[in-house]
Order: C-alpha cells, then sequence, then structure tokens
C-alpha cells in the first residue's frame, strides 16, 4: 500500500458569502497499492478534483489522514507541515491540474523541461527529453518553442501532461489529463502513460471518460456528492448501474 | 562713522591716509600674523591629523588677508608652525617665483621674522602648492600642502554626509568604481592629478593635486606631510614613514607620469617631473617643474636627488624607486586650478 | 538547513505608546494607534525560511510587507524583533553598521522596488554589478570583468551594453542588472521588493522567468514581496499573506490561492480581475 486515504473531510468556509459552508469531501477512506492505477470517477461538483488536491495539499483538508509511502518513510500529507510536502513534491508527487498554469512567454519545451531540471538534470538532456514527450504525444514539432499562452485548449494540454508525467514521480495524480484531446492523440497519451512511466509508478487519476477508465484503471474509486460511494475493481465496474 | 570721527581727520588724499599709517608697519599684529588662539587651535588640529593619518580633522579656518583658495589652509598652518629659528620655503607648482608663492614668502618673513630659502635641502618648513620638491625630504622637514579639495570621495559622490560615512567605515567601494569605470574607458587608470590614495591601510586620502609623479614619495617617507585647505577648514596629515598605497587594479596598476626621451631643456635632467612651455617663438619644449632643482642640476648636471644625505637609497617617487612599476606611455600635465 | 529564522519582527514608526501593537491590526482594522498615532507597519512576523527556498509575502500597499523587505534586508531598523542567520552569530537586526555592510556585500542581495534605491545610475550597469564585487575585496580588474560579463549573461542583459550608463537601460534591463547585482557575490538570501512593478507585462514575465531559473539554478532562498498575486504564485513555494502590519495566513503558495482560509485572503484571491 502506497497511499492510505482515512476519513479525510473538506469543508470550504466562503467568509464572502456570509461565513457560507460547502462541503467537498466528507470522510472518504480508500487505499491505493503500489503500481496500482487508480480512476476516480462522478459526477461534476461530487469531489473528484477535491480529492486529488486534497492528496496534493493544494487543499487542506478539515479532517483526516492522508498517509502517503514515499521513499523516506511516511508522511501525512493532510497534518504534515507544509515543508514536508514541498519535499515530496517533484520526484515523489506529481500532479497534473486540469489547466495549464505557467509562467508566460516560457517555450513549451521549457515548461516541460523544468520539473526536471529543477531536479538536477541538466538543461540540454532536460529538453531533449522535453522534445520526446511533445513528440510522443503528437504536439507538432514548430510549437515546441512557442509559448503555450497561443495554443488551443488541446495542445495546452499535452504540455500540461508532459510536464506532469515528465520527472516520473511514484505517485501521480491526473485531473483529467486527456479531457480535451481527440481520440488518436488521446490513445497515444495513455500508450505514454505505460511507456513512459516505470511500471511502479502508482496513478490516482480522474476520467470522465469510461471508454479511458476502461483501458487505464485497475480499480475505480466513485464519488457521489463528496461521499465514497464506493470501491470496486474494473472488472466489476458498471457505469450505467452506478449513474 | 555715524560718530563722526574719522581715523585721519585732516587727510585729503588716499595718499594722505597711506601717508598717515606708513610709520605703523605690523604695528598691533602679532608675532606670525595669527593670534596665539587660532595657532593653537591650528596646532590641535594638526596633532590630531597626525594622531589620524589620514582623517581630515576640522578646523577654525580664520579670514586670511587673501581670499580663500590662494593657499589660506596652508598659510594658517605654516605660521602656526614657524619660530624665528625657521627656514621657510614656498613653492607654487614647483616654482619659488610665483606671485603667490612671494607673496605668502614675504608675509612670513615680515610677521614671524622667519629666514627664507629656496633651497628645497635648507628649510625646515616648505608651503606648497601641487608639487612635492624632488630633492629627498628629511625627518627634520615638515611640507605643508595646499588642498582645493579634500575628499577624494566627492568624486562620486557631491555629498560630504554619505562621505564622511564612507570614511567613518572604510567603505570605498564607490571610488573604486570609478577607477573601475575609468579602465573601462581609457584601458587603464588615467586620473591626471588627486590620485586617491589608503593613507595606512584606513583611511581614503585625496593627497592635494600633485602629479601622479609626485604620489609615491608620501609612501614611507622620512617628513611629514601636512595638507590643509582653508576654504574647506580641514587638515589632514601623512606622519614620518605612514603607508600611503595609491588604489589600483592588481592588472591595472598605478603609474606615473612618463616623459619618453624627453630631458630638461634647462638642465638635461631625464628624471625629474617635466613640463611642457611654449617659448615666444612658439617652440614646444619640456623643462623642470622644479625650477629650485633646476637651478642646482644646471650646476651640477650629476646631482643626486639625495645628495644632501647619507647615501642614496631612499625611495623618493619614479626614478628613485625601482619597485615604481614603468608606465607605458603617455603624459598629462596635474589639472585642477584652486 | 534554515537559513533565516524571524521571530517577533515589528516596525513601528512614530514614537509609540506601547499599546501600539494591541490596538493595531486586523482585529481592529486599522495600522495606526488610536492613542498615540504611531504606524505598526508590522508586527510580531515570524517565520522560517530555508535553503532554496521562496517565500513570497503578499498584501495590499499599507500591509506592511515592503517595511518587512526592507529590515530584512537590513535597510531599515527594526522596532523590535530577532533575526538569526545563518552565517552570522547573534542577531542580525541588531548588528553594527560593519558588519551590516558586510551582511549586505556577502549574504543579502537585496532587488529594491525602486531602481535608484538599487542602482547608480550614472555608473555603468557593469560597474553597477562590479561594485559588489570591488566592496567585497575584489581588485583584480580581468577577474572582475569576466564575472561582469558571466553575470550578464545569467541575467540575460547583453554583454554589448556592460558599459553604458545604467540611466540609458530600459525599465527591465535595470531589473536585471539589480538581480545581477543581488546574486553577485553568491549570496545565501535575495530580498525582492515588487520585482515587477513598473514593468511592462511582457517583460515581467520574462524577468520572473530568468530570477526563477537563476533562482532554483543556485537554490538560493528567497523573499519576493508583491501585491500581485501572479509574481507570488510564479515565484513562491510559501506564502505569508500580511494585512494592517500582521501575518494573517501562512500556507503553501497553491493552497493559499485556491484554498484560501482567511476572510481577507479570499477577498484578496477573488479581486483579481
Amino acid at each position: 500500500m502506497i497511499l492510505d486515504i482515512d476519513t479525510v473531510s473538506k469543508t470550504f468556509e466562503m467568509h464572502i458569502i456570509d461565513g457560507k459552508t460547502v462541503p467537498g469531501l466528507a470522510d472518504v477512506s480508500f487505499t491505493v497499492d503500489d503500481g496500482e492505477f487508480v480512476a476516480v470517477v462522478g459526477e461534476s461538483g461530487s469531489g473528484k478534483s477535491s480529492l486529488l488536491k486534497c492528496i496534493y495539499r493544494t487543499y487542506e483538508p478539515s479532517a483526516g489522514a492522508i498517509r502517503f509511502q514515499t521513499e523516506g518513510g511516511e508522511v501525512d500529507l493532510a497534518n504534515c507541515s507544509d515543508r514536508e510536502v514541498l519535499a515530496v513534491r517533484g520526484s515523489e508527487l506529481g500532479y497534473a491540474s486540469q489547466f495549464l498554469n505557467e509562467i508566460p512567454r516560457v517555450p513549451a519545451v521549457d515548461v516541460v523541461a523544468r520539473p526536471m531540471w529543477e531536479q538536477g538534470m541538466d538543461r540540454e538532456a532536460a529538453r531533449e527529453r522535453a522534445r520526446e514527450l511533445l513528440t510522443a504525444l503528437d504536439l507538432p514539432a514548430e510549437l515546441f518553442d512557442a509559448y503555450p499562452a497561443t495554443f488551443s485548449g488541446g495542445e495546452r494540454q499535452r504540455v500540461n501532461f508532459a510536464r506532469a508525467i515528465a520527472p516520473q514521480p511514484r505517485l501521480l495524480l491526473l485531473d483529467e489529463p486527456t479531457s480535451a484531446l481527440d481520440p488518436e492523440t488521446r490513445a497515444s497519451a495513455l500508450e505514454l502513460l505505460d511507456d513512459y512511466l516505470p511500471a511502479s509508478t502508482t496513478v490516482v487519476g480522474v476520467f470522465h471518460n469510461y471508454d479511458v477508465v476502461q483501458q487505464v484503471a485497475d480499480r475505480v474509486v466513485v464519488l457521489d456528492d463528496a461521499r465514497l460511494q464506493q470501491v470496486v475493481d474494473i472488472a466489476d465496474y458498471d457505469p450505467e448501474v452506478l449513474a | 562713522m555715524t560718530d563722526g570721527r574719522s581715523v585721519v581727520p585732516d587727510a585729503e588724499s588716499v595718499d594722505d591716509l597711506l601717508d598717515g599709517v606708513a610709520d605703523d608697519g605690523l604695528a598691533g599684529y602679532n608675532y606670525a600674523y595669527l593670534d596665539e588662539h587660532t595657532k593653537r587651535e591650528v596646532r590641535r588640529a594638526t596633532l590630531k591629523a597626525i594622531a589620524l593619518p589620514g582623517h581630515q580633522v576640522p578646523f577654525a579656518s580664520r579670514e586670511m588677508p587673501l581670499a580663500r583658495g590662494w593657499g589660506t589652509g596652508g598659510i594658517q598652518t605654516s605660521l602656526s608652525l614657524l619660530g624665528p629659528e625657521d627656514a621657510f620655503k614656498v613653492i607654487d607648482q614647483g616654482s619659488d617665483e610665483s606671485v603667490n608663492a612671494a607673496n605668502i614668502r614675504r608675509l612670513a618673513s615680515r610677521t614671524a621674522d622667519v629666514e627664507t630659502t629656496t633651497d628645497a635641502t635648507d628649510a625646515s618648513v616648505i608651503q606648497t602648492r601641487h608639487r612635492i620638491p624632488e630633492e629627498v625630504l628629511d625627518d627634520d622637514q615638515i611640507l605643508v600642502l595646499q588642498v582645493p579639495i579634500t575628499d577624494p570621495l566627492r568624486r562620486v559622490d557631491g555629498s560630504d554626509d554619505a562621505n564622511r560615512r564612507r570614511h567613518a567605515h572604510k567603505n570605498y567601494s564607490k571610488m573604486w568604481v570609478a577607477l573601475y569605470e575609468n579602465v573601462v574607458e581609457y584601458g587603464e587608470i588615467k586620473l591626471s592629478s588627486r590620485y586617491p590614495v589608503l593613507v595606512d591601510d584606513r583611511y581614503l586620502m585625496d593627497p592635494s593635486p600633485i602629479p601622479r609623479w609626485d604620489v609615491p614619495k608620501l609612501d614611507d617617507a622620512d617628513n611629514l606631510c601636512l595638507f590643509a585647505a582653508g576654504r574647506e577648514a580641514r587638515i589632514y596629515a601623512v606622519p614620518p614613514h605612514t603607508e600611503v598605497e595609491p588604489l589600483a587594479f592588481k592588472d591595472r596598476q598605478f603609474q606615473v607620469e612618463r616623459f619618453p626621451d624627453q630631458a630638461c631643456a634647462n638642465c638635461g635632467s631625464e628624471d625629474t617631473f617635466l613640463t611642457e612651455v611654449e617659448t615666444d617663438d612658439g617652440d614646444r619644449r619640456y623643462a623642470c617643474n622644479d625650477t629650485s632643482f633646476c637651478e642646482k642640476r644646471r650646476a651640477n648636471p650629476d646631482l643626486s636627488k639625495a645628495h644632501h644625505r647619507d647615501g642614496n637609497d631612499h625611495a623618493w617617487g619614479p626614478a628613485t624607486d625601482p619597485s615604481v612599476p614603468d608606465g607605458p606611455t603617455e603624459n598629462s600635465e596635474g589639472g585642477e586650478r584652486e | 538547513m534554515t537559513v533565516l529564522d524571524v521571530a517577533n519582527l515589528t516596525k513601528i514608526y512614530g514614537d509609540a505608546c506601547g499599546e501600539c501593537v494591541d490596538n493595531t491590526g486586523p482585529s481592529v482594522g486599522d495600522n495606526q494607534c488610536p492613542v498615540c498615532g504611531s504606524v505598526v507597519a508590522c508586527a510580531d512576523v515570524d517565520f522560517q525560511l530555508h535553503d532554496g527556498e521562496v517565500l513570497g509575502i503578499v498584501g495590499e500597499s499599507g500591509s506592511g510587507k515592503s517595511s518587512l523587505a526592507e529590515m530584512l534586508a537590513l535597510d531599515l531598523d527594526a522596532t523590535a524583533g530577532d533575526a538569526r542567520y545563518h552565517a552570522y552569530d547573534g542577531n542580525m537586526l541588531s548588528a553594527d553598521y560593519q558588519a551590516r555592510h558586510e551582511l549586505q556585500n556577502q549574504h543579502v542581495g537585496m532587488v529594491h522596488q525602486h531602481v535608484q534605491d538599487g542602482l547608480e545610475l550614472s555608473f555603468s550597469g557593469g560597474g553597477n554589478v562590479a561594485e559588489k564585487l570591488l566592496a567585497a575585496g575584489w581588485r583584480h580588474y580581468g577577474d572582475i570583468r569576466d564575472r561582469v560579463e558571466s553575470l550578464f549573461r545569467e541575467t540575460e542583459v547583453p554583454v554589448s551594453r556592460m558599459d553604458d550608463a545604467t540611466e540609458t537601460y530600459s525599465g527591465g534591463m535595470q531589473r536585471r542588472i539589480q538581480i545581477a547585482k543581488a546574486i553577485a557575490n553568491d549570496p545565501g538570501l535575495v530580498v525582492l521588493d515588487e520585482p515587477t512593478t513598473g514593468l511592462d507585462v511582457s517583460v515581467q514575465a520574462r524577468v520572473l522567468d530568468m530570477f526563477r531559473g537563476l533562482q532554483r539554478e543556485q537554490d538560493v532562498a528567497t523573499i519576493v514581496v508583491s501585491h500581485d498575486l501572479d509574481v507570488i504564485r510564479l515565484l513562491a513555494d510559501r506564502t505569508l499573506v500580511m494585512r494592517h502590519g500582521r501575518v494573517i495566513e501562512t500556507g503553501l503558495t497553491d493552497r493559499i490561492m485556491e484554498d484560501p482560509h482567511h476572510e481577507y485572503t479570499q477577498t484578496l484571491i477573488n479581486s483579481v480581475i
């Protein structure tokens, strides 16, 4: 087991709307094994993104524990210090958000290369690997040195996806990484997950598309209205029934 | 004269007035012109300056019978030092004969009853503007340099307040940047005069507008050097045997002026600071700037700069000190007037 | 390793009456003491900075963040507080002038919001950078030139402009020169005060990107003060949110941006247009 999510809750207190409390997650518990691919599914607003953000600590859980077995030992991502989170992010914990959030006017290849050189890889080697990843994702080569701000949604998503997987984190969190991709490119992306990431990589990913879930997931976590509805093996997963 | 009194009531002309005081002479003036309190004040400042080599010490600069900027600081310092036993020499850019030098000498001779001389080796006190004599000074001699601008940092910052703080903390990086930029511009440090020097590894000092030629003479000299500025009311000093180091880079060294293939047109010297002079018929030639030494060399061309001392080994400027590196080229005249 | 450990850092402008800190702050909604009229620029600020870490300090003008930056860069005297820098023995806020200068020259690089505070505009750009080296005792002209040139390359300023007067540089170049100067002696700490203010948007991005690259490469601990959330988002690992001279919220920068807890932080995040 690499990840133990133990009765995690997250509520948002919205001071600007008179202190209204909005539930994000309520008592969610499940575990993830080493090397497993877990798909998180559910209706829009059911708490899928919140769950990933809690694991990455972009959201600070209101209650519960998120025990992550890092190479250096167990870290409770819900309760450890900010600095411990920072230490884990990168080589241990990676996250691809839905939207690309980068410094404007940085060429696509550098956006992808940066996480690698920040981990000490030589700049040119990192750029070379970034080009390989972007090529595998069918991004036209003439865009490599262009600024992603000028890209289409699908192109930007490819850059974002490449950036997230580039440093090969042990635990990778993917938030709808292929939503804006056409089927062909999506297939390339999923293929890249298999080819590029070591088999030991653990992935927790939010997906809308049933075919994708079917293709990549070992197990499925189903959320509904901020609560965990069920965790099932892919073989037993029937989206029609659940929806 | 509101009460109607007048000095010479029956005077009818200026000549009458002058006749009326013709016999007064120096009656009523104190010995050495300045009153004793003033002299004491100047001496105190002088002693403090000697105790803090290179540090600018304020003093109560008095009105003198000539305009500030014409050597009033030097005159006050000299007059506070002189006694009847002294021999006084005054030079202005190497010359004993300039009007100002002659007048200062006359003032001292009349009011302080001192001998005056043009021979640098005979003088006990030498007041100078912008030169240090070519002949090596001894430990019983005092050199008083007239100073127009006391603070070397004023080149880089007009704020005396900020500069005093820099001196207090030996923060001279701004001056170093000025030297850096000088090298950027010219390939070497090109400051014609007022070359900044570090005294005793502590205070940055303006050596007054002496040519670079004279700067090495300040280092480890046998004599005391006093620097006085009447307008700015500051006195500073380099005591005997004090280290005086011109600022320079390891790979861009301090250089003195060079006069390649030139000798003094009057005495033939090749080891003295030369100035270019234009003759009446438009010719240009070089001549010794130190006129009294030039006279001696004319009589005796082989006369050493240390002829009056035992041994000939004292470092005294470029030609007598092998440790001062030879510069490649160029000569430029000591510039700013007071 | 902890590079900087700050405790109880306080700056009060005016003759403090002793009650100023209690009488001001977010709970009161003001930073001016109603008793004596003193202004509490910041009070009781605590944080630690580790090597390689970038700490953001965000707040609107008047929140006290610039006073904080200036105190940490030793340009402004603190009223109270303790700041331990790893290479200095004791509280660096009470260092005497000499020690302070040494710290500023060798250990703490500052990039000022106003260029005239950080650069001598009549000097050349190269001269401004060289000043740091000269202050640290460099005396070999050739070595200084080489170092200045490589700093120009690192901060992406054309080397061909090295000997031009700094006043002829564009705003973006002047900011880069300040950064080159700040990192010239490989400091352990760099303080950036509003690093993009006054720059064109396109230039802002390039300066930030250049600095981030340098910062990561050299692993230098950095404090970046800005009212601009984008600057904080792009540079800072962790962020302090200040208001009325107090730190009201601390956290991972992405957490502050996406899950702000304090009422004021929520307003701040939601005011971005």
